[in-house]
């Protein structure tokens, strides 16, 4: 539990509004795409990297982009291909002469940036997949035995094809454990394709305002750690992310392998950025029902008979929510719940 | 803490206290209608043995069962009880406050405002809460209520009242020196085997049957030993006073018949007293003509007394109203000797006797049965007396089939169902339930 000062109704009233304005921002830049520009501004909100999962042409890039430009932060797009080398983004040391001595220089690589687009991610190498995990967990990278710091903030949004997947190198679990969201970009409907020609031109740059410093963006990550989180969800936490275990729950029938205790952080840190995104001063069960399934659905590894059976990760953490309470709900049979309010 | 607080932790109090008390119900069902059950089944049997004490202990016994119950129950359901806390969580998911009421529990947030009038999250299910109170109740009820008939037997406490008779008897032909200890003793065995069989096998067919037979062998041999006595007083007399002047073959007769009482004592059943056995022995028909006078007169005293102790202890045993029965034989030959219209015993006599009477053959006349006179009748069993029941004796003809069977082919005879008809004619109702009891 966080010792550090409560949060104000004032300074929540001003994030939210803050905040409101940057998913506005980005819901007038990406049109159908409400719950996906809501989904990334909590992940990077709670200081975590997330993993988009969606077919090409959908606006993932764009959405970075324009991400870039509404906080005011620096951004660096990697594209990944089998060759890519690890130096090639944690940058490499560089020959250079100097008062007459030949010295390396580290020249930083495009990891040197607060938001990092890693397109493709799974068709690096694992070499390189690995110097990015570094990056990712540690904040730093270390070239030549020399560590360098990379800057605060620093998020990592990946995008991966769910398609071609041949001559791709699949994320390993550990990687995967440090997206904290696995987000599925999908296409919107008829009407959202005739905004996007309405308003879209083929080659031109859609026009972002900035409505964040970045330092009010970092004021606002601090912000959201110093978020009440009622034992209560910690303990609803924590029984979900148990729940997923083989033989926990009778939803996790056909899981192989359960979500990790990161898994049960990063669902408590997205749960109060979510919650400073809607103004209130503590995380709710709301909160943990709705970003279960971008937290555990690539943290849940399915065996081989579920798989067949065409069951997926997403219908385990459904099943789990609805078979995990939130409050007591085991009533005797003298009593029934009334009709909610 | 503010007035919404108040508010809000009043009713996180009410939910509690309706779950916990929703939880303490759940788990009384059950246990109340299977002790219950057990209940009006034990107070059912319980009713059959002792009717006062049911109504004495009933109201606290259901007390008992009632708290005991709900001890029980407390204990057993105390793990689902939830706190003030919990049921606050209940209340914020009940009306969607994202956990604000936790929160500012807590002081990390402001309590927020409560519903004007706040519909409670929890409400009672009506069947499954009254049902079982209701059907335990109804089982109590019933298990109290029900009426119970006295079993025969559970109400008989007392033994056969003629055990109690023939063991009297018995003491009082010892005290009276009638009749040796050693033979008394073997009826009472018997009577206390049948005893020893246990108050519930007193009143079965076979015990009272065994009591029936006891009692005719007493009495067959109370009955014997008299006689015999009186036989052999009565021809010890004319062989000691008036041998003389008997002719030989009188004599005979009478050393004849004495030495078949000396006989038939032997064979009675119940043996002499000692006393009264070494005068009999004296009775020896030769020598008895030695005796003088007041030797035989207070041998013949001793034989008389000892047959009216005896004639007296059967009269004592017999009920009002009931006649001696009659033994095969007894009293229904001709007399010896000559008739004596005044005195009506046997006669005596040589071959030129007149007719006999042979004393009263269908035994001694039983007292008069003052038919007609109603007499309300008493009894202890409460539970099958009815108001007005009433005992009167009338006299009545018996019913005799005029019509003769005629003669029959084969030799056989006509029957109405055999032994069957006996008991189905004669036997009390629950006796006939009894026997058929046994016979199936």
């Amino acid at each position: 539990m966080s010792t550090q000062s409560i949060p104000t109704d004032q300074e929540l009233a001003a994030a939210s509004t803050a905040l409101n304005h940057l998913t506005d921002e980005l819901n007038r830049l990406l049109f159908g795409q409400e719950e996906l520009v809501e989904m990334v501004v909590t992940g990077l909100l709670a200081g975590g990297h997330l993993l988009l999962e969606g077919l090409p042409g959908l606006g993932k890039t764009e959405l970075v982009k324009g991400l870039s430009r509404a906080i005011g932060m620096p951004s660096k797009r990697v594209q990944f291909t089998p060759d890519l080398l690890p130096g090639d983004i944690t940058g490499n040391p560089v020959l250079q002469e100097r008062d007459g001595h030949r010295v390396f220089v580290f020249q930083p690589g495009p990891l040197f940036a607060s938001l990092v687009l890693a397109d493709e991610i799974n068709r690096a190498s694992p070499k390189t997949q690995s110097a990015l995990l570094e990056a990712m967990q540690e904040g730093q990278v270390t070239v030549l035995g020399e560590t360098h710091t990379l800057p605060r903030p620093f998020h990592v949004l990946a995008t991966q094809n769910p398609i071609e997947l041949e001559g791709t190198y699949p994320l390993p679990e550990a990687q995967h454990d440090r997206f904290l969201f696995k987000l599925e970009v999908g296409r919107g409907g008829a009407g959202t394709l005739e905004k996007i020609v309405l308003h879209r031109e083929l080659g031109a740059v859609p026009e972002v305002r900035q409505v964040l410093t970045t330092a009010e963006w970092l004021g606002h990550i601090t912000l959201t750690r110093r978020l009440y989180l009622p034992p209560v969800v910690a303990n609803y936490i924590a029984r979900i992310v148990d729940a997923t275990h083989p033989g926990v729950a009778k939803a996790s029938e056909g899981v192989r392998f359960g979500a990790s205790p990161r898994a049960a952080l990063s669902l408590a840190a997205a749960s109060k950025a979510r919650a400073l995104l809607h103004g209130r001063p503590n995380a709710s069960f709301e909160d943990v029902r709705f970003l279960a399934p971008a937290v555990l659905r690539h943290r849940i590894l399915l065996d081989y008979q579920a798989r067949v059976e065409g069951r997926t990760t997403a219908t385990v953490i459904r099943a789990l929510l609805e078979e995990i309470p939130a409050d007591e709900q085991n009533l005797p049979r003298t009593l029934q719940p009334a009709t909610r309010p | 803490m503010t007035g919404h607080g108040l508010t809000w932790r009043n009713l996180a109090r009410r939910t509690r206290r309706v779950t916990n008390f929703g939880w303490w119900l759940h788990g009384l069902g059950g246990p109340l209608v299977l002790v219950s059950l057990l209940a009006a089944c034990g107070a059912l049997w319980w009713r059959r043995l002792d009717p006062a004490a049911v109504a004495l202990w009933m109201w606290p016994s259901v007390a008992i069962i009632v708290v005991g119950c709900g001890i029980w129950s407390w204990c057993r359901q105390r793990r689902h009880f939830i706190t003030e806390q919990a049921a606050m969580v209940v209340l914020e998911v009940g009306y969607h406050l994202h956990n604000a009421l936790t929160t500012a529990s807590a002081d990390r947030g402001p309590w927020p405002v409560p519903p004007p009038y706040p519909p409670p999250v929890r409400k009672w299910h009506w069947p499954n809460t009254l049902v079982p109170p209701f059907v335990a109740a109804a089982l109590m009820v019933a298990g109290l209520l029900i009426p119970v008939p006295a079993p025969a037997v559970a109400t008989m406490a007392e033994e056969p009242p003629a055990w109690k008779t023939m063991e009297e008897d018995l003491r009082q032909m010892v005290d009276k020196k009638v009749v040796d200890p050693k033979s008394a003793e073997e009826t009472r065995k018997a009577i206390e085997q049948l005893r020893a069989g246990g108050k519930d096998e007193w009143y079965k067919h076979a015990t009272l049957e065994a009591t029936d037979r006891l009692q005719k062998k007493h009495q067959d041999s109370m009955r014997a030993m008299e006689r015999e006595l009186r036989r052999a007083g009565e021809n010890a007399a004319p062989l000691g006073a008036n041998a003389p002047a008997l002719g030989p073959a009188q004599k005979a007769r009478h050393e004849e018949q004495l030495q078949r009482a000396l006989d038939g004592l032997r064979t009675a059943g119940l043996e002499p007293n000692a006393a009264l056995k070494q005068q009999l022995e004296k009775l020896d028909p030769e020598q008895l003509g030695q005796l003088n006078r007041m030797q035989l007169d207070e041998m013949l005293d001793g034989l008389r007394q000892a047959a009216e102790a005896l004639r007296e202890q059967r009269q004592a045993e017999k009920k009002p109203g009931e006649g001696e029965e009659g033994e095969d034989g007894e009293g229904n030959g001709e007399g010896d000797g000559e008739g004596d219209p005044e005195e009506p015993r046997n006669g005596r006599g040589g071959p030129a006797r007149g007719p006999g009477e042979g004393g009263n053959p269908l035994g001694q006349q039983g007292e008069e049965l003052k038919a007609g006179g109603p007499k309300a009748l008493q009894t202890r069993d409460f539970y099958q007396a009815r108001p007005g029941d009433l005992l009167e004796l009338k006299n009545s003809e018996h019913d005799v089939d005029p019509v003769s069977p005629g003669q029959q082919s084969g030799g056989g005879t006509e029957s109405r169902g055999g032994g069957g008809a006996a008991w189905q004619d004669s036997l009390h109702p629950r006796e006939q339930e009894a026997l058929k009891k046994i016979f199936e």
